[in-house]
């Protein structure tokens, strides 16, 4: 019921306006008749309605067009308070009034499809290069992990090679991991074509972030083997209300960047506190930190800064597209001493 | 005999952690670089026997790692690319790699042709008269003969001097662009029509089924590749 109610109101709406602006145009004839000469009167009546068609197309503009025309011989034009025109320059003035009104509707009318047209075609292109650019990005980030698998499944099957106890638990464990890999991309993929589609809706469930965090950090620990990594929570966090799944992706997402694009050993830290009536994430590394030129470039989807060069630039994309379904915030700044830091905030509730 | 050291070239360390782990189980000494400047440095300052290249390294092409190896070694070269990377492959192939497999690869299949470049080098290294034998025919480089079933055959001058820089890479991919530069001079790479022909002539000449090659292979949208016994 409502919905409908509504739908009307839409519909009715440009022809509500355009009659105001067309009622406002009478006040002002009436107001300035005496000092103007009638082809000026008639030209002020074209205003309203080239914007209405313009706008809301020719449907307005008509209606605003005939309403204009008799209105004005309604109550400027001799005998007043009919429709009868007594002069044949009033009358002539008046079809023609009505002639160029249509002819300017129509046009503008035209003009105003075009323009959707092209907006249309534009989005289209827009999706078409996200679609290559996607492609292209499984095309060489799902290879990668696929040939680790690969190389050490047919290494382990192959008959006449000598493994040790040790070297046949490291091949496992790599097409494990790189199975999970796989899985993350998979992941981001979904996501990625999800947001290009603005069908991002998060599923909000309060959640304890400092859980959320420790478990990222553990199913990554493969990839941050050997690294000093540090989780600190200051103080008591809120409860944040958001996506499970697509928050532990955006905090994966954090994790993996910094883990892919700096010095095997170096250190992460993590640090989570209160703060602006959310939560706050700050993720630190200790690489070569990123220039101030490339950060804008480095939340948009398949780019990457100019010196990482793996990974499918989709990661900090997908992770800025979440954060701000959430109504948060994803920055990033220098670390202090070197390194660069990725900080995210959510709000509570 | 020691074991022969292979260095191996790729930024992604899991690729590089399955590959070490295979070929040292296949006898193999392993040693790694993580980007082209590392793999430059790590080639001079202790020589392996082959180099196994992945091209999209992160500092740079990995043409032009091949390139500048080739300035002063002829170590085999074995490159890493993803399909549709062919435009790299053949540029790779033709500043001097000796052959290259498609991610993702199986283990034996890359075995198969360390073995073929190594094999290969051994042969080049200690050079001198050569007789090729594959599939019936034998190719006598020494004193320009080619032989089928123990029956001399009769090439044209072109063709005897492809089959030449074939058996001289026997067992190796050979892209059309080296092989019309070789037999045609340089300025006719673009050629491949009348290379089809010639190679056509002698598959008629030395294959049992010209339509079914197994001497002379074809490497789609590469080159050929002379299949040695």
């Amino acid at each position: 019921m409502r919905n409908r109610s509504l739908d009307v109101r839409k519909e009715l709406g440009p022809y509500l306006a355009t009659l105001a602006a067309v009622g406002a145009t009478f006040v002002v004839v009436a107001l300035i008749e005496s000092r103007i000469v009638l082809p000026t009167a008639l030209l002020l009546y074209l205003m309203p309605i080239v914007l209405a068609a313009a706008r809301w197309g020719r449907g307005p503009a008509i209606v605003g067009a005939v309403v204009s025309v008799l209105g004005h011989d309604l109550f400027f034009i001799e005998p007043y308070g009919t429709l009868t025109v007594a002069r044949a320059d009033e009358a002539l003035g008046l079809v023609l009034l009505l002639f160029v009104t249509l002819v300017t509707a129509e046009l503008a009318d035209a003009a105003r499809r075009g323009a959707q047209k092209e907006q249309e075609a534009q989005f289209a292109r827009r999706s078409d290069e996200f679609k290559t650019a996607l492609l292209h990005a499984v095309s060489h980030d799902l290879r990668t992990p696929l040939s680790a698998i690969k190389a050490a499944a047919s290494g382990l099957r192959q008959g006449d090679a000598t493994y040790t106890e040790e070297d046949r638990g490291e091949l496992l464990a790599a097409i494990e991991e790189e199975s999970d890999r796989l899985d993350r991309l998979v992941r981001n993929l979904l996501e990625a074509s999800r947001l290009e589609a603005g069908a991002v809706l998060p599923r909000k469930q309060p959640q304890d972030v400092g859980e959320l965090v420790n478990a990222a950090v553990d199913r990554l620990a493969p990839l941050l083997c050997g690294r000093p990594v540090q989780v600190r929570v200051s103080g008591d966090l809120p409860l944040v209300l958001c996506d499970y799944t697509q928050i532990d992706l955006v905090l994966t997402n954090l994790v993996e960047n910094a883990a892919r694009h700096t010095p095997s050993g170096s250190a992460i830290d993590v640090d989570l506190a209160a703060c602006d009536g959310g939560v706050e994430v700050i993720v630190r590394d200790h690489g070569p930190g990123i220039a101030a030129r490339e950060r804008e470039r480095l939340f948009r989807p398949f780019e990457r800064g100019r010196t990482l060069a793996q990974g499918s630039g989709l990661g900090l994309a997908i992770a800025s597209g979440l954060v701000a379904a959430h109504g948060g915030r994803l920055g990033v700044t220098d670390a202090p001493g070197g390194g660069a830091a990725f900080s995210v905030w959510l709000p509570a509730g | 005999m020691t074991e022969p050291r292979v260095l191996v070239v790729d930024d992604e360390p899991q690729i590089r952690r399955s590959l070490r782990v295979a070929l040292r189980a296949n006898g193999y000494a392993v040693l790694e670089a993580a980007d082209g400047e590392a793999a430059l440095d790590a080639a001079a300052a202790s020589p392996p026997e082959l180099i196994i290249l992945d091209l999209g390294l992160p500092d740079m092409d990995g043409v032009e790692v091949c390139q500048r190896l080739r300035e002063w070694t002829q170590v085999p070269v074995i490159v890493l690319s993803a399909a549709g990377d062919d435009d790299v492959k053949v540029r790779a192939l033709d500043v001097g790699a000796d052959d290259y497999v498609t991610k993702p690869f199986s283990m034996p299949e890359l075995l198969a042709r360390m073995r073929v470049a190594l094999r290969h080098a051994a042969l080049v290294g200690g050079a001198g008269d050569r007789v090729i034998r594959a599939r019936g025919v034998e190719i006598d480089l020494a004193r320009r003969l080619v032989f089928r079933c123990g029956e001399e055959v009769h090439l044209t001058p072109t063709e005897y001097a492809i089959v030449k820089y074939l058996a001289e890479h026997a067992g190796r991919v050979v892209t059309h662009g080296q092989l019309l530069r070789t037999v045609m001079g340089v300025g006719y790479e673009d050629a491949i029509g009348s290379l089809r022909v010639f190679i056509a002539q002698l598959r008629k000449k030395l294959e049992a089924d010209p339509a079914r090659p197994e001497l002379i292979v074809t490497e789609p949208g590469v080159g050929y590749r002379l299949r040695a016994d």
